[in-house]
């Protein structure tokens, strides 16, 4: 099993460094760039733009650009600047940028007062090390500020909480919950009363579910809950259990419908086995018989869509974050590659590949656990 | 010996798109405690179904059981509850199916499987029904049975988990066992294993075994009595030895007469049935067997024959106008 795990996360290194090097050479190959046009839409004079493609080492040869970027990355786990956004890092964008050095400021203001605006660290601080150097813009040290487990675990704790790709997380998290905990159990019942008016309802549901564009869902949630009735806010997120509600059904309906119906369809299948009618014949309650023995076989195709699904969902929509004006990376997805922010297509398209490896990864793990056929060696 | 079960009148329908399948109709017999009963006849002929409706294991919809009783143990099993029949199911009318590959469930292991039924009808715990389920595993012929119950389902061979289907049947000391065509999908030496291995358990258990197949070797070498079913109707019951001798139903001698044997000449050819079955969805009104009946006469278009004594031999009972004409053609 360990063994089996280690080899699967070894085999797909070489998959996402790959998955670099083609998106790397296809956003060259897109026409356009960064800096073909400014902010305004108007062309950015010739002059201007070397200069800035100079800046960015965007003048180089493709494979030493690529080189580079490689190396900040996985030395440093640097995704370099946002080509679009002056002043942001692709860290910051995505990630929140160094949450600890919120933490070490707060301290510093507590000991300096005001004069602690003009201080800054003389390396970024990690959760790794003990102490960090606290100097004045000018470079003159002040003195050692030492990170306290408690610094680290607040550090973690506003990772979790605020930074983009685990705020899109949330998101897709508290979806998947909503998707499987409805899907699931929609889909049992309207195979069990199969051809029955349940199952037709259920159906007509899932069949709503998987055709309503959730843009639409979520604009027509916000119409009626927030705007004509009032008992939800129309936006934000981490604030109020109330701001999850919306998002959630908004992002899950879809994949609730598509789970039900999958659900359904497999369980119509198990339900017919051989092995379930052995379990009837042994006397088992029925209740026992479909949730012992139909359910576990049911879910394997379940299961399979769940490593893709989930990789989509926690790592961000674009409309579901936009809709509900959710601060998650969702929205980048887009931006970027219109942009032709290259640095951020890079990460973005990173976090998606990393996420469906390892979702991938969890469920083929959760297969072993399920069916005792598919061995690991 | 006391009865131990009787059906009166049984008559399962299924309802389909295509229309009302009539797959048992209004069969009626009983079955004494430790008794061996074979049930033979072709596919489709209900001998799957009614072996279901005693269990009241038939798919529903579409199918249902119309009418009937089936008095087993002092009560109807078709009146009582589906509580009560849950404490039947397993424990007193236990059942082993055709298919061992696809008989248990592939996701848990032999060993759960077994125990599953202990723990719910002998209220055994955990290390209880475990040391049970490793006795009732060597009892069927499984070695090392203590550490194969840790087994999957396919890492056991047909032979085996038909052995291991036995075994959770008649974990509970069942009064019955039905084993619907336990043979057919194992290869012949298999089935021979497999049919000694029931006969000597039947022996030690004294249980009551009831075996569906279409294989009257099998039958022939197990059963006390056979009921011969064909189109949802017994058209023959008798003791095994005069349904093998003199079989009176011409259903029945059309099947002995298409079975190859040791003791005639090589060469000898063996006899067809003419004809197809019946259709069930539209059974005609008389005989169902009369369009493929050599003997046929026009009354057996007409009304279907009852089931009455023939020879006035103990028991047996044939369900033919005909079968006094086609005995004395015999002599």
């Amino acid at each position: 099993m360990q063994r089996f795990i280690l080899r699967r996360i070894l085999w797909n290194i070489p998959v996402l460094i790959l998955i670099t090097v083609v998106t790397f050479g296809m956003m060259q190959i897109v026409p356009g760039g960064p800096f073909t046009a400014g902010s305004s839409g108007r062309p950015i004079p010739p002059e201007i733009r070397a200069n800035m493609m100079a800046k960015y080492g965007l003048d180089k040869p493709v494979w030493q650009q690529y080189l580079n970027y490689m190396g900040r990355l996985i030395l440093h786990f640097d995704f370099g600047p946002s080509l679009r956004r002056p002043g942001r890092t692709v860290n910051q964008m995505l990630f929140g940028g160094n949450f600890l050095v919120d933490v070490l400021r707060e301290h510093l203001r507590d000991e300096f007062g005001t004069a602690a605006s003009s201080m800054t660290f003389a390396e970024p601080p990690s959760i790794f090390d003990s102490k960090a150097l606290v100097v004045k813009t000018n470079g003159e040290p002040v003195a050692y500020i030492y990170i306290t487990w408690r610094d680290r675990f607040e550090a973690v704790k506003r990772f979790l909480t605020l930074a983009p790709v685990m705020v899109s997380a949330q998101v897709g998290l508290v979806s998947v919950t909503l998707a499987l905990l409805i899907g699931i159990p929609l889909g049992i019942i309207s195979a069990l009363k199969q051809n029955t008016w349940i199952d037709y309802v259920a159906m007509f549901i899932s069949m709503l579910g998987v055709s309503i564009p959730n843009f639409i869902l979520g604009i027509v949630l916000i119409l009626v809950f927030a705007l004509w009735l009032g008992w939800l806010p129309t936006y934000g997120w981490g604030e109020s259990w109330k701001q999850v509600i919306m998002p959630a059904i908004t992002l899950g309906t879809g994949g609730m419908a598509f789970i039900a119906r999958l659900t359904r369809a497999s369980m119509l299948e198990v339900i017919r086995a051989d092995y379930i009618r052995t379990a009837r014949a042994k006397g088992l309650a029925e209740r026992v018989v479909v949730l012992r023995h139909a359910l576990k076989n049911s879910l394997i195709p379940v299961t399979t869509v769940l490593g893709p699904m989930m990789a989509a969902w926690l790592t961000g929509s674009f409309l579901v974050e936009w809709v509900f004006s959710i601060g998650g990376i969702g929205k980048f997805f887009v931006s970027a590659v219109t942009d032709r922010d290259y640095t951020l297509i890079m990460g973005t398209i990173l976090i998606y590949s990393v996420a469906l490896v390892l979702f991938n990864l969890a469920v083929d793990i959760a297969y072993g656990f399920i069916d005792p056929r598919i061995r690991f060696d | 010996m006391g009865t131990l079960m009787e059906i009166k009148n049984l008559t399962v329908r299924f309802y389909t798109d295509d229309g009302v399948v009539h797959a048992v109709n209004g069969i009626s017999y009983s079955m004494d405690e430790g008794d061996t009963l074979g049930v033979v006849g072709e596919s489709g002929c209900g001998k799957s179904v009614h072996a279901l409706s005693i269990m009241r294991l038939i798919p529903s919809p579409p199918g249902r059981i119309e009418d009937g009783e089936i008095w087993f143990n002092g009560r109807d099993l078709l009146k009582v509850s589906e509580s009560e029949m849950h404490k039947v199911r397993g424990a007193e009318i236990a059942m082993v199916f055709q298919d061992p590959m696809t008989s248990l469930n592939p996701v848990y292991t032999v060993g759960f499987q077994i125990m599953e039924a202990l723990k719910l009808h002998q209220g055994m715990d955990d290390h209880q029904a475990r040391e049970r389920a490793a006795e009732l595993l060597t009892m069927v012929g499984i070695p090392e049975a203590r550490q194969r119950l840790d087994d999957y389902p396919h890492q056991f061979s047909g032979g085996m988990r038909q052995r291991a289907m036995i075994a959770m049947a008649l974990s509970c000391n069942p009064k019955l066992l039905i084993a619907d065509e336990p043979t057919t999908a194992l290869d012949v030496t298999i089935q021979a294993q497999i049919v000694e291995l029931v006969k000597r358990l039947q022996e030690q258990l004294g249980m009551a075994v009831m075996w569906i197949t279409h294989d009257l070797g099998v039958v022939a070498g197990l059963a006390k009595k056979v009921n011969v079913m064909y189109a949802g109707y017994i058209v023959e019951r008798g003791n095994v030895w005069d349904i093998y001798k003199r079989p009176r139903h011409p259903y029945t001698q059309g099947l002995l007469g298409s079975l190859p044997r040791l003791d005639e000449p090589p060469g000898t050819k063996l006899i067809s049935i003419p004809g197809l079955p019946p259709d069930l969805i539209d059974l005609p009104p008389g005989c169902p067997f009369a369009a493929r009946c050599v003997y046929a006469i026009d009354k057996c278009l007409e009304a279907m024959p009852p089931l009455e004594e023939a020879d006035g031999a103990d028991q047996h009972l044939v369900a033919c106008w005909r079968w006094e004409y086609i005995a004395g053609r015999e002599k």
